[in-house]
């Protein structure tokens, strides 16, 4: 089943992206350089999606306590940071060729580069603590914060100067195009849960493993085991 | 309630003696802060006219790494010999502690400023208006009210001066943001223009996060 599972996801992206790579026309402006968006747009989407549930696996760890809330909340925080690289290293690409600048301080970017440095952050404390009861309450706290200060920042930073180009509309688009975007979308959706679930596979044995290893040392074996 | 009061007092009037016996340390982190302002002059320009219109961001920059100076210190006190155990122990809110501090670090980021002010003024010969000291207030509360929540989380290891600010900074940018363009409108004597969206900014960050740092520092805050 989860052989299935991981096939199954990869070759649905490898459809979705011969989709949008092929089948999907070029754009009468910007020719094949759009079809960048096939991997920033759903990146961008991912980052924000995993990013709230990291938010949700805080919020949920600091009412009930109990490490797999925090491990939703790593992993998820994890995946959102690698996809939040992925957008922010994409949409450089697409803006030199297309508006003339690797870089420019619109509001989106900018609110998505400090938040990569923000996960980024909360990630390195997360090393840095040991304690995992400790690490789980620090981390749902800061995770919690960082969620709550994206609007914030978004609006600071809009007020400070507003080029990002406006999403186009799914009506603009040629259909074959909004097809390979939604196609493109779900399927990196699929590959990430799969990434996720082992993830949080990983998270609950080493979680065990050390919970394993601080409890006291067995007494000397009567009887023999079993 | 009247406790807590009692209690965030004690641990402000505390950690005020402390500054006051040691006031040297505020000295290097004023003296910091004027380096700060010098350097970053150096490094951008020499026109009197752009340094003028670049003198607020400078000035907050100055601060802002200031202020981490003030911040990373503030809990020196509690970790050395587990007196942080000791002040649970001797029944001290963990939010009241939090507001202590709090208050420590902002009448210490808030003097700062204030002496700081007046040098920006003649280094950059700009001409000073009253408002400005309202911003000061908030912009510094507002560095001050995250700053001491993230210090105390730190405060026990030992990358904190690299974490400190890696975690601190990116969460401040509406705040520096907002001030910067705040004190850029006072000096320009725009009052109650543009200004008022950024003061209503500020005013929102500072209630939302002294809120939050105020609720999660009974999480946090309850033994190193």
């Amino acid at each position: 089943m989860k052989k299935i599972c991981i096939v199954g996801s990869i070759g649905f992206l490898m459809y979705a992206q011969y989709y949008g790579l092929v089948v999907a026309p070029s754009d009468r402006m910007m020719g094949d350089v759009y079809r960048i968006l096939f991997v920033h747009v759903p990146a961008a989407w991912m980052t924000m999606l995993f990013f709230f549930f990291s938010f949700i696996g805080s919020l949920l760890y600091l009412i009930r306590r109990q490490p797999r809330w925090d491990h939703l909340a790593l992993a998820t925080a994890e995946i959102g940071v690698v996809t939040n690289g992925l957008a922010l290293a994409l949409g450089s690409l697409w803006g030199k060729p297309t508006w003339g600048v690797w870089w420019t301080w619109d509001p989106r970017l900018t609110t998505t580069a400090l938040l990569f440095i923000m996960y980024g952050g909360y990630l390195m404390l997360r090393q840095l603590l040991e304690d995992p009861e400790r690490r789980a309450k620090v981390a749902a706290c800061i995770g919690l914060l960082i969620f709550l200060n994206v609007p914030i920042v978004y609006l600071s930073v809009k007020w400070w100067r507003s080029l990002h180009q406006v999403q186009s509309s799914p009506t603009t688009m040629d259909p074959a195009m909004v097809i390979a975007l939604r196609l493109n979308a779900f399927a990196l959706l699929g590959v990430l849960s799969v990434i996720l679930y082992h993830r949080l596979r990983l998270a609950r044995a080493l979680a065990e493993r050390d919970g394993a290893e601080s409890l006291p040392p067995p007494l000397v074996a009567s009887g023999g085991e079993k | 309630m009247n406790d807590f009061i009692r209690q965030a007092w004690a641990i402000f009037r505390k950690d005020v003696l402390l500054e006051i016996r040691e006031l040297r340390h505020f000295f290097a982190v004023l003296l910091f802060g004027v380096l700060m302002m010098l350097l970053f002059s150096f490094a951008l320009s020499v026109d009197p006219d752009v340094m003028r219109k670049m003198a607020p961001g400078l000035f907050w920059l100055a601060v802002l790494f200031a202020s981490l100076l003030s911040l990373d210190h503030s809990f020196r006190s509690e970790t050395e010999d587990e007196q942080w155990e000791g002040l649970l122990m001797a029944g001290i809110d963990p939010k009241a502690l939090y507001v202590g501090k709090l208050l420590t670090n902002l009448s210490f980021v808030s003097l700062l400023q204030l002496l700081l002010l007046p040098l920006m003024a003649i280094l950059f010969d700009l001409a000073l208006t009253p408002s400005l000291l309202g911003v000061l207030l908030l912009g510094s509360f507002g560095v001050t009210t995250l700053g001491t929540l993230y210090a105390g989380v730190t405060a026990t290891f030992h990358e904190r001066q690299m974490l400190l600010p890696l975690l601190l900074f990116p969460m401040l940018v509406p705040v520096l943001l907002a001030s910067v363009k705040v004190t850029e409108l006072a000096l320009a004597h725009d009052l109650f223009g543009q200004q008022m969206a950024w003061i209503r900014l500020l005013f929102v960050f500072d209630t939302v996060f002294f809120l939050g740092s105020l609720l999660l520092a009974e999480i946090l805050f309850d033994g190193a």
